[in-house]
């Protein structure tokens, strides 16, 4: 009896994928004990949940693969239809071959249904075989689709298919009213990243040495990031950086009181270099920037004007109207105004809700009462604020009335405030409740 | 263990692990219900034998066996009177078209009529029931129509199926009978004028068994086998299957007799009565069975695997994040409970941030940026959730959000954090 010895196929299996794999045997334990023998009945669906890079997909894939039961993935970000979701399965379960010779179509969930249900009739090794259906992201479907797939296996009157949904969100937040076991993967801990991160280690250097760097470097980062593949990215970057001294042959591996050197050394970066994670680039390389000083840096190179009247526009979206007169009017009273701001202090939530719109006619008043030297209303005026627009640090708002249009302004505070240093202008004097 | 033990659980255990899983996934027959039974057997049977149409709905929550009291009722009728079975689901033909296409497809009418008639969908739907008529091989033969997830098909443009099919069932010389097989008990409300009133208002209500003895027997019937179930080639061993199952049940007795067992069993049944769900538990705890850990049920397995079904997998959320993150959360969370559940956006938990982080001398602060793309791992999350998702008017760092965890969730998360730090575990149950 072959069944008797599936327990000694399964062995290997099961080392291989743990090495692989390392601190997931829990999980790969519980989905080999669901999906490793082809002759048991299966679930009728399954939610897979875990934060990412938790080793979801990859385990999963792998596990299937390696006990051979004919799976199919689909990414629903992909299948944006029902077509580009249900053909690939189909084309998985019925053969590829077969699809097109005989112009299968599947352009719903009725089709879909349909097909199966027709081959499992016909078809004696598709009804008695398992089959699994792996939906990746499975948020992403619409809640019919997903109501459907969750059942599945009713809908086809197939006991032996499963449909697996992959997903980062918290199973709650689907609304099945059909019951779905969960699995959950746990993110690594401290002492798992540790193992995972000291099973890439680079060869050439001594294991303790390392280890310290490591213990060093989780220090630091953890704080910020878990994501095991943003880690493994910053880990090797951060490493070139740390041996820098030794390769450079300033300080050997010999050294006594080499970790206290190399920390002193690498502490300024670090720190530096935690405030560039999930960012994707390294901003101490020379030549990346980070994106929001180079807006201000471009918004300097603007011309006069045009500073003051983005400095109008920014004045004209933060500040309340009916402050305009108290701020603005010359030779007002210098006592009400500061108990103006002082009593609009408690407001500063205000600024959090972003911008108001204003009209064309009150950024020009803002714009003449800010700006010191008369300027003449000119078709130039006009076209700086076009430019502004062009350059997104400003925008036109949705309003009915053709004949007064409405603006925002889109800049962020640092770079109007670098903006009215180079002119000179304390932005903080007429904001309000800052 | 000894040897030729062993030798028993390798060839056993497979097997037991085959018919076990087997008999979990196999439905059971209908029990109970019987007053439910006769009132559906009857109506349908007026239908098909003295040609009296009719409509009913019949109502119950999720796995109180609603699709298998209407099967059930039609494989005994099937065998006794000749009629068409039209079933129809909302969640397969999810518009009036798909359905029309499954109608004509069970009723071999000639798809032709389909195409011949362009006329209105109820013109094609009365159509198809019209050649039925004039047809002579099917003359007066009753339709049934199953319509499960019959909330579904309220949604569909113009309810134009459901007002053709209970109008068929009011007029219509061919005997029609519909069944509506719903878990929302309002569905009446959904209904449009003119179909409610063409509607019979026969409801059946269905409710779960409320009786925990009866999950119990379940439970007992789930974990013991009697030999004849496992299909043993004794030929091939040269052990009988006797030893192995009698200590199976032997550790099975303890188990049932373990009072913390009952006690997880009747808190699942306290919170889900639904018998898929705890179907899919025994599932999994069937599955853990194995050579090297687990060779018998015990109570250790069963209490971990149903203690895993009440996870709250929020908090587990919670607890996977960053510490950066977790503040974030923590941000949200004072500025919701302060605001009595008001929207955020980015700027206002970005200030909270910054006064913590002023405050407490250990915490460095990190970048708007970095915590930019935090906020935005949250969002992914759906931790939060856009007021407006669709909103250009509104820019990205001062679009609102919603915040869906509650306090008890966050608190849950701060107290089991690895290796938090004090001064943020005092932030996070600071009143502010």
């Amino acid at each position: 009896m072959a069944d008797g010895s599936f327990y000694f196929h399964l062995h290997p299996l099961k080392e291989k994928l743990t090495k692989k794999y390392p601190r997931r045997d829990n999980e790969i334990n519980t989905l080999l004990g669901l999906f490793a023998v082809p002759e048991e009945q299966m679930l009728p669906s399954l939610i897979v949940y875990g934060l990412s890079s938790t080793g979801k997909t990859s385990i999963l894939l792998e596990l299937l693969t390696l006990v051979k039961v004919k799976h199919c993935v689909v990414n629903c970000i992909e299948a944006y239809t029902n077509r580009l979701l249900l053909k690939p399965i189909i084309e998985t379960f019925l053969g590829q071959e077969r699809c097109e010779t005989e112009n299968i179509r599947c352009d719903s969930i009725m089709q879909f249904v349909h097909l199966l249900k027709a081959e499992s009739k016909s078809n004696k090794t598709f009804r008695e075989s398992p089959h699994i259906i792996v939906l990746k992201n499975c948020n992403k479907l619409s809640e019919i689709q997903l109501q459907a797939f969750a059942r599945i296996s009713e809908l086809t009157e197939k006991d032996n298919l499963c449909c697996i949904m992959i997903t980062q969100i918290v199973p709650s937040q689907f609304n099945f009213n059909y019951p779905i076991q969960t699995i959950v993967f746990p993110q690594y801990s401290k002492d798992d990243l540790l193992c995972i991160l000291w099973s890439q280690r680079p060869p050439e250097y001594p294991e303790e040495f390392y280890r310290d760097y490591l213990n060093l470097f989780l220090g630091y980062f953890l704080h910020v990031c878990r994501d095991l593949k943003e880690l493994k990215n910053w880990v090797k970057i951060v490493f070139n950086k740390y041996v820098e001294p030794i390769e450079k042959k300033e300080l050997k591996l010999s050294d006594s009181n080499l970790r206290s050197l190399l920390f002193r050394a690498i502490k300024p970066y670090l720190q530096k270099i935690t405030n560039c994670v999930y960012l994707g680039t390294d901003f101490s390389i020379k030549g990346a920037v980070e994106p929001e000083s180079k807006l201000g840096n471009s918004a300097i190179d603007l011309p006069m004007y045009t500073k003051y009247l983005l400095i109008a526009a920014y004045l004209a979206s933060f500040n309340s109207p009916k402050y305009d007169k108290r701020l603005y009017l010359k030779g007002s009273d210098k006592a009400k105004k500061r108990a103006a701001i002082k009593h609009t202090a408690e407001k500063s939530v205000k600024q959090c809700l972003g911008p108001k719109a204003f009209s064309l006619n009150r950024l020009l008043a803002i714009f003449y009462a800010i700006c010191d030297e008369p300027v003449n209303l000119t078709v130039n005026i006009y076209s700086q604020i076009a430019s502004l627009i062009e350059l997104r640090l400003m925008m036109h708002t949705n309003s009915d009335n053709l004949d007064e249009p409405k603006f925002k302004t889109t800049a962020p505070f640092s770079c109007v405030e670098d903006v009215g240093k180079n002119i000179k202008f304390d932005l903080k004097n007429y904001l309000l409740g800052v | 263990m000894d040897e030729p033990f062993s030798g028993h659980a390798t060839v056993m255990v497979p097997l037991l692990r085959r018919c076990l899983k087997s008999k979990i996934r196999n439905s059971s027959e209908l029990e109970g219900c019987s007053a439910q039974r006769t009132q559906l057997t009857n109506l349908i049977t007026r239908v098909v034998q003295f040609g009296e149409s009719d409509s009913a709905l019949i109502c119950g929550p999720p796995g109180s066996g609603k699709t298998k009291l209407v099967s059930t009722v039609l494989k005994e009728l099937q065998g006794k009177h000749d009629f068409f079975l039209v079933k129809l689901n909302g969640l397969i033909h999810t518009d009036d078209n798909l359905a029309l296409k499954e109608i004509v497809q069970t009723l071999n009418a000639d798809e032709s009529i389909v195409e011949e008639a362009s006329g209105s969908f109820a013109g094609n739907l009365t159509a198809i029931l019209e050649t039925l008529i004039n047809d002579s091989s099917t003359v007066d033969r009753p339709i049934v129509f199953i319509l499960e997830e019959f909330q579904l098909f309220c949604s569909h443009r113009k309810q134009t199926l459901l007002y053709t099919l209970m109008d068929a069932s009011q007029s219509t010389k061919v005997p029609v009978c519909v069944i509506g097989v719903t878990s929302c008990f309002e569905v009446t409300q959904l209904l449009e004028k003119r179909v409610k009133s063409r509607f019979s208002h026969n409801q059946i209500f269905l409710y779960p068994p409320n009786d925990f003895n009866s999950r119990l027997e379940l439970f007992k019937h789930f974990v013991t086998f009697k030999d004849e179930d496992v299909d043993v080639d004794v030929d091939d061993l040269s052990i009988s299957p006797g030893v192995y199952s009698f200590l199976w049940h032997e550790e099975v007795q303890k188990v049932i007799d373990n009072p913390k067992v009952i006690e997880v069993l009747k808190r699942q049944f306290g919170v889900d009565k639904n018998e898929q769900t705890f179907r899919n538990t025994m599932l999994m705890v069937i599955s853990e069975i194995d050579l090297e850990r687990n060779q018998f049920l015990s109570a250790d397995l069963i209490i971990r695997i149903f203690n895993d079904t009440f996870r709250d997998f929020t908090v587990f959320a919670l607890r996977g994040l960053s510490v950066l993150e977790l503040c974030l959360v923590i941000a949200m969370n004072h500025q919701t409970n302060q605001y009595d559940d008001e929207p955020f956006n980015f700027g206002m938990v970005y200030r909270r941030y910054q006064k913590f982080t002023n405050e407490c001398s250990v915490l460095v602060q990190s970048s708007r940026a970095v915590l930019l793309k935090a906020f935005q791992k949250l969002i992914n999350l759906e931790l939060i959730s856009p007021v407006n998702i669709h909103s250009k008017e509104v820019l990205k760092d001062f679009n609102l959000y919603r915040f869906n965890v509650t306090n008890e969730q966050v608190q849950e998360a701060v107290k089991n954090f690895p290796d938090l730090m004090p001064a943020i575990k005092e932030w996070a149950t600071s009143v502010c």
